[in-house]
């Protein structure tokens, strides 16, 4: 899967190509990283607020030995005037009487200090790094409770690497641009899974991940237009890996939120693109404004035509972009540029999948402009949709109801034709989906709202063996009557094993795809009441997937059909002995493999 | 209830795996040498061997568990597996058994004769439904107490996985008036 950024995000971190991980290394040097064009608060504000937090560092150390000078008297004089002084870097108490040295090293730097003082008991004020591997095992050693617990305290410090994770959503939130109480929120939600069971001994990838996504998770639930793609493209983060730690933190923690709508998206996109006078020549540069609410309103109508559902929403978005800039400002040298050229041009990254996009969009665009009066005779083409794209947006509504009526809507035939018509559908249905002999059928009562009208009854049965058939196969409309009382389907025969229906008696017995089509077509459109008028109405737009179904291998047909297999039958020897080598065919087969083994040994003393 | 407006709905089983024991150590070496459409992945330490009739797809590991796949029904997955037993007493492994036979997951898949607006879908079944148009197409439902997942894409088709076919019927027919709620409507 391939991230794509929303925005500029990306390149408020990297720098012209150079990538570089969120680390406590390489974040003091951003500043000097960042370009002077995209250098901007948010960044500046982290690097600030880490220099500051690295100088704190050594203010709690110096307080102490301040309060330690304070309480102690020289062993030597008794004098009471102790000072803090330091040699050669080391701290050290020193009496300003006698010069005597009341105690050094309490600050120690080195593993051998560290362990020295830890475990010789003459110095109960020696102090260790907290932080360090080394000081936290030997504290381990000293001070484990009887529970086995390390510390009991419950107002634990922070580890390091949490605090590293917390820096990393700040600059995430700083970098995104979110409010301070969305930021809080993205703290505590980080705070909260870091210390999950599911979250504690995961790797170090898997933490900063961790970061990542739940900034993503507190945007959606604000409302705010991000998308993993951004977040992981940020991290330099492995896709894959941001989406299984997405979804954890979402069941671990329980947290819902809801998906970020490609509408939402629109604007951070479209802002994305650089088609400013100042970036690129007048007769290229577009208003954001117009650009968005025209993208706006293409993503809509592809949201209409099947274009948007389970489809990732950045090529959508790129190519709505595309169509915008072009139909605003319909001149030669603008329909003569081609996507590759706008994105290379607006400085945005193409997408591979946004070809295919644009031509879903130019083509439903197609479809409706059709309907338009003035455009009546007109050869309406993909290459020449972008100029009228205002006036069928504007439009759309009314050229909608008008396509379905002209395009749509076809005579049914009698009921005498429509069994054949649809067991062929269901025929090719069957060559195109079937997957084996076995096949399990649910006939369900629907039950009939009042007022509903029975449109497509006939077209559902035909539709419910079509399941990858064409639009001419029909497909059953929305306006089945609503099964109100609930329980629709009733468990049916698959390959002779019989479970019984608990409710509605058990409508025919199954046993092969193929017989299905058989028995099934003319029976249900038999029994199906035709819609009222006579007429079919078929959708103008329709999933790409069923409008252009995907070849599938054509099994053979004797597999395909059910056969009564109990798995209790028996077994002959004949069967078996096809899977058995022969004792020739065995001595051929390791003489081979010797062979092979010989040449392949032979290659890698060669390499 | 009228019969006349009954519907019906197809569900395919397209897989259906399933595991027995042999209760003998098995010498994959020699499986590999004697058996034919059989591959040896030395690496992940198993032996695929591939029937005919039924066409399934075996894993056998020298413990002596071996995982079946490819089966269009659990009748057809014990002849599978019982083929494969007697095929590796065959082999000279006499001491092999059947036992311990067990159906973990059935694959199916079902149309419904209507698309599925999902965002809706997804928002009308929280948190049990999930949907991340990023991550995969279809939207992920999940039904705990009969251990399905099903996967429901936007053109009408769903696929179930559950650990038998009746949970699959059972799944599909829970999740059909959710589904229907959520039907694409064209004006």
């Amino acid at each position: 899967m391939s991230s794509w950024v929303i925005g500029n995000q990306k390149s408020s971190i990297l720098h012209e190509g150079k990538s570089r991980k969120l680390n406590a290394k390489s974040e003091l040097n951003y500043e000097a990283l960042v370009s002077k064009r995209e250098v901007n608060n948010g960044v500046r504000f982290y690097t600030d607020e880490l220099r500051g937090e690295t100088e704190n560092v050594e203010a709690p150390a110096r307080a102490l030995c301040l309060k330690m000078a304070a309480a102690q008297s020289c062993p030597e004089c008794g004098s009471s005037n102790i000072i803090d002084d330091s040699h050669h870097s080391q701290a050290q108490l020193v009496c300003v009487d006698c010069g005597s040295v009341v105690s050094e090293g309490l600050l120690t730097t080195t593993l051998s200090e560290e362990q020295y003082h830890m475990t010789s008991h003459s110095n109960q004020y020696s102090r260790y790094s907290e932080r360090s591997v080394l000081g936290k095992q030997l504290y381990r050693n000293q001070n484990r409770s009887e529970s086995g617990a390390y510390s009991e305290r419950t107002d634990k410090e922070p580890c390091r690497n949490q605090i590293r994770g917390l820096q990393r959503v700040s600059t995430l939130c700083h970098i995104l641009r979110f409010p301070p109480g969305v930021e809080d929120s993205s703290r505590s939600l980080f705070e909260r899974a870091y210390r999950h069971p599911a979250f504690l001994g995961v790797s170090l990838e898997r933490k900063e991940v961790l970061a990542g996504c739940c900034v993503l998770l507190v945007g959606r639930q604000y409302s705010w237009p991000v998308t993993m793609g951004t977040i992981s493209s940020l991290l330099q983060a492995d896709p894959g890996l941001m989406a299984g730690v997405y979804l954890e933190l979402v069941e671990k923690l329980g947290v819902e939120a809801p998906p970020t709508t490609i509408t939402q998206l629109v604007r951070s996109h479209c802002s994305s693109f650089q088609l400013s006078t100042a970036s690129v020549p007048d007769q290229f540069s577009e208003c954001l404004s117009k650009l968005v609410d025209r993208a706006s309103n293409l993503v809509e109508l592809a949201g209409e035509a099947w274009i948007v559902t389970g489809r990732h929403p950045v090529p959508i978005l790129t190519a709505a972009v595309y169509l915008s800039w072009l139909s605003l400002r319909p001149v030669a040298p603008r329909l003569a540029t081609s996507l590759s050229r706008f994105c290379k041009m607006a400085g945005v990254p193409l997408p591979l999948p946004a070809h295919k996009r644009l031509a879903e969009i130019q083509d439903a665009l197609c479809k409706l402009g059709k309907e338009l009066p003035w455009l009546r005779g007109v050869k309406l083409d993909r290459k020449v949709v972008a100029k009228h794209a205002g006036d069928i947006l504007k439009h759309r509504a009314v050229l909608l109801r008008r396509a379905m009526e002209s395009q749509g809507g076809e005579e049914v035939e009698d009921s005498e034709q429509a069994p054949q018509r649809t067991l062929g559908a269901a025929e090719q249905a069957a060559c195109v989906t079937a997957h084996s002999g076995a096949s399990l059928s649910l006939v369900g009562s629907v039950t009939q709202c009042a007022g509903c009208e029975d449109k497509e009854l006939e077209g559902a049965a035909a539709a419910a063996l079509n399941t990858g058939g064409n639009e001419k196969g029909g497909s059953a409309q929305g306006s089945l009557s609503s099964p109100a009382g609930g329980s629709v389907v009733q468990c049916s025969s698959a390959e002779g094993s019989v479970k019984p229906a608990a409710m509605v008696p058990v409508k025919g017995t199954i046993n092969s795809a193929q017989d299905l089509v058989e028995t099934e077509g003319p029976g249900n459109c038999g029994t199906l009441p035709l819609p009222a008028g006579g007429k079919r109405r078929r959708p103008v737009f329709l999933p790409p997937c069923i409008v252009n179904p995907p070849k599938r291998r054509q099994r053979d047909k004797e597999e395909s059909r059910g056969r009564e297999v109990t798995g209790d039958e028996e077994i002959s020897d004949s069967e078996i002995e096809q899977y058995i080598r022969t004792p020739d065919e065995m001595r051929q087969f390791a003489e081979t493999q010797s062979r092979l083994d010989e040449c392949r040994a032979e290659v890698s003393r060669g390499t | 209830m009228e019969p006349d407006n009954d519907v019906a709905l197809d569900i395919i089983i397209t897989n259906v795996v399933c595991v027995f024991k042999t209760r003998c150590h098995l010498n994959l070496r020699k499986i590999a040498l004697e058996g034919s459409n059989v591959i040896y992945k030395r690496d992940f330490g198993k032996v695929l061997m591939k029937l005919r009739k039924p066409k399934i797809t075996a894993s056998i590991w020298s413990s002596g568990k071996i995982i079946c796949a490819g089966a269009t029904s659990e009748e057809e997955a014990k002849l599978g597996a019982r083929r494969l037993a007697r095929c590796l007493q065959k082999l000279g492994f006499k001491v092999v058994k059947f036992t311990e036979f067990k159906v973990v997951n059935v694959l199916a898949v079902c149309t419904m004769p209507f698309q599925i607006r999902l965002p809706e879908f997804t928002k009308s079944n929280r948190p049990l439904a999930s949907y991340e148009p990023e991550l995969h197409p279809a939207a992920l439902y999940r039904i705990k107490d009969i251990k399905a997942t099903l996967q429901v894409f936007s053109t009408g088709s769903i696929t179930v996985t559950a650990p038998n076919v009746q949970f699959i019927a059972t799944a599909v027919e829970q999740t059909y008036p959710l589904v229907f709620e959520c039907r694409k409507i064209h004006i």
